[in-house]
């Protein structure tokens, strides 16, 4: 099973690798492969942020239903 | 009823069933004679105007959730039931929760608090959990009868698709303590995989915010493997849950944006960071084909120079090479002027010149003995300049 996705740790990375690109001299075979690592981690994030309704759910009283 | 007779025990029993559910808030003063035992206290409670006392009976744990010494004089708000105590007969309210009356005594045990678990290290930044920068699942604890806080917090939570697991709890009055901390606890053990906990209270008077200056909240919030926000009352109140929390909002909207912000920043970022990495590569890439652009530019450069160099190199050598040629000629034609010289004393048109002169026969050979030759025979005789021809007379 692929690992789940996190998003703190995408943003993360991505913000990584941004600033990795800010270099003075950088491998250009790293680069290309930063690249789509960054673009692959982007389109991840631009999916889960898509998913935009909240859902609530109330704990308290399935939980109070159960005990008693 | 009337009929079944009890023994006194039996009695009590029977009392202690009626009293026991008979929980209720009693306030009074409380009175001197304050007996103190290792784990529980006596203490009675008065009313002053109407000379009525109340046995209380504290567990010390109890006192000490609270918050709070037992001091002779103090008014104060007690939560508990009524029990017999059977050795004696007494009744006794088993206290289960206490609280000052007045907010000068509520304030200095609030300050007392605070300063305890300050020295306890529990408002310690380094001890405090981070708050994942980006949660989706929230454990939202407050009331679901709030007027402010459960709207407010809904209203400011951005739409990103956060799952809500929503714990309603009373947050003020005497079992609010209890309910908040059995919150807590129940995510805890029931709901681990929980990004964070929202603890929120809408603002009130200070008395009504009591639930959340509890010890014992704050060492549920303390002990919670879950980061804790907590959001309660107004942003100039601050309680012991909020100190003791891994990040305090000021009010349920603060901790709602809180919540969304970065969210919201990434939905801007996001897509700045999509472009910029392009630019970036691109730009990576342009600087490289530049650079080799400038390189073959220098490169050439110093390739027509080199060739010039050597050129003009050439040009001296060649020239070097011509003077060396026209010195050597030289030395030849001296050399060939010395032979011609030293050849000059046999040079016969030298000798004629001198007046000697040649004879020859008819044949043009040259006659150097006059037996080849017979009278009345016709010679040339050349001279420096012309020649003449003669018949020998006489053969000697």
């Amino acid at each position: 099973m692929p690992e789940k996705f996190n998003f703190n740790t995408a943003y993360q990375k991505i913000e990584e690798i941004n600033e990795w690109f800010q270099e003075e001299n950088i491998d250009l075979n790293e680069a290309l492969e930063k690249y789509q690592q960054g673009k692959e981690l982007i389109n991840k994030c631009k999916g889960e942020l898509k998913k935009a309704e909240n859902q609530f759910e109330d704990i308290k009283k399935k939980y109070v239903v159960s005990e008693e | 009823m009337e009929n079944k007779e009890f023994t006194v025990s039996e009695y009590l029993s029977f009392l202690n069933k009626v009293l026991i559910p008979q929980k209720a808030i009693v306030i009074g003063e409380i009175g001197e004679r304050i007996r103190e035992y290792p784990n529980f206290f006596y203490f009675r409670l008065l009313d002053p105007k109407e000379k009525s006392i109340l046995n209380c009976f504290v567990w010390r744990r109890n006192l000490e959730n609270s918050g709070m010494k037992l001091e002779e004089g103090k008014k104060v708000k007690i939560f508990g039931f009524p029990e017999i105590y059977k050795p004696n007969g007494e009744l006794n309210f088993q206290v289960e929760q206490i609280s000052f009356l007045e907010e000068g005594d509520l304030k200095k045990a609030f300050e007392a608090l605070k300063k305890k678990l300050e020295s306890e290290g529990f408002f310690a930044l380094e001890r405090k959990k981070p708050v994942p920068k980006f949660c989706r699942k929230i454990g939202l604890i407050t009331s679901k009868y709030g007027e402010g806080a459960l709207p407010d917090f809904k209203k400011h939570l951005g739409a990103y698709g956060f799952s809500v697991y929503f714990y309603s709890v009373r947050v003020e009055g005497m079992s609010a303590i209890d309910e908040l901390v059995e919150a807590v606890k129940w995510f805890n053990e029931n709901m681990t995989d929980i990004d964070v906990l929202v603890l929120i209270r809408g603002g009130g008077s200070w008395e009504s915010l009591q639930a959340f200056n509890s010890e014992v909240l704050a060492k549920a919030i303390f002990a919670s493997k879950i980061p804790v926000i907590c959001g309660i009352g107004h942003e100039k109140d601050v309680t012991i849950a909020s100190l003791v929390a891994d990040f305090r909002a000021s009010t349920p909207t603060d901790a709602a944006k809180f919540l969304s912000e970065n969210w919201n920043l990434a939905l801007v970022n996001i897509p700045k960071y999509e472009k910029s990495l392009y630019v970036l590569l691109r730009n990576r890439f342009k600087n490289v084909k530049e650079k080799l652009i400038f390189l073959r530019g220098n490169m050439s450069n110093s390739l027509q120079t080199l060739i010039k160099e050597k050129r003009a190199e050439n040009k001296e050598l060649f020239e070097e090479l011509q003077d060396y040629k026209n010195l050597w000629l030289k030395k030849l034609y001296d050399l060939l002027r010395q032979q011609q010289e030293r050849l000059n004393p046999s040079n016969p048109v030298l000798k004629l010149k001198q007046g000697y002169s040649i004879t020859f026969d008819n044949l043009e050979q040259i006659i150097k003995d006059p037996k080849n030759v017979k009278v009345g025979q016709l010679i040339k005789t050349k001279f420096y300049k012309g020649h003449v021809y003669s018949q020998i007379k006489r053969n000697k």
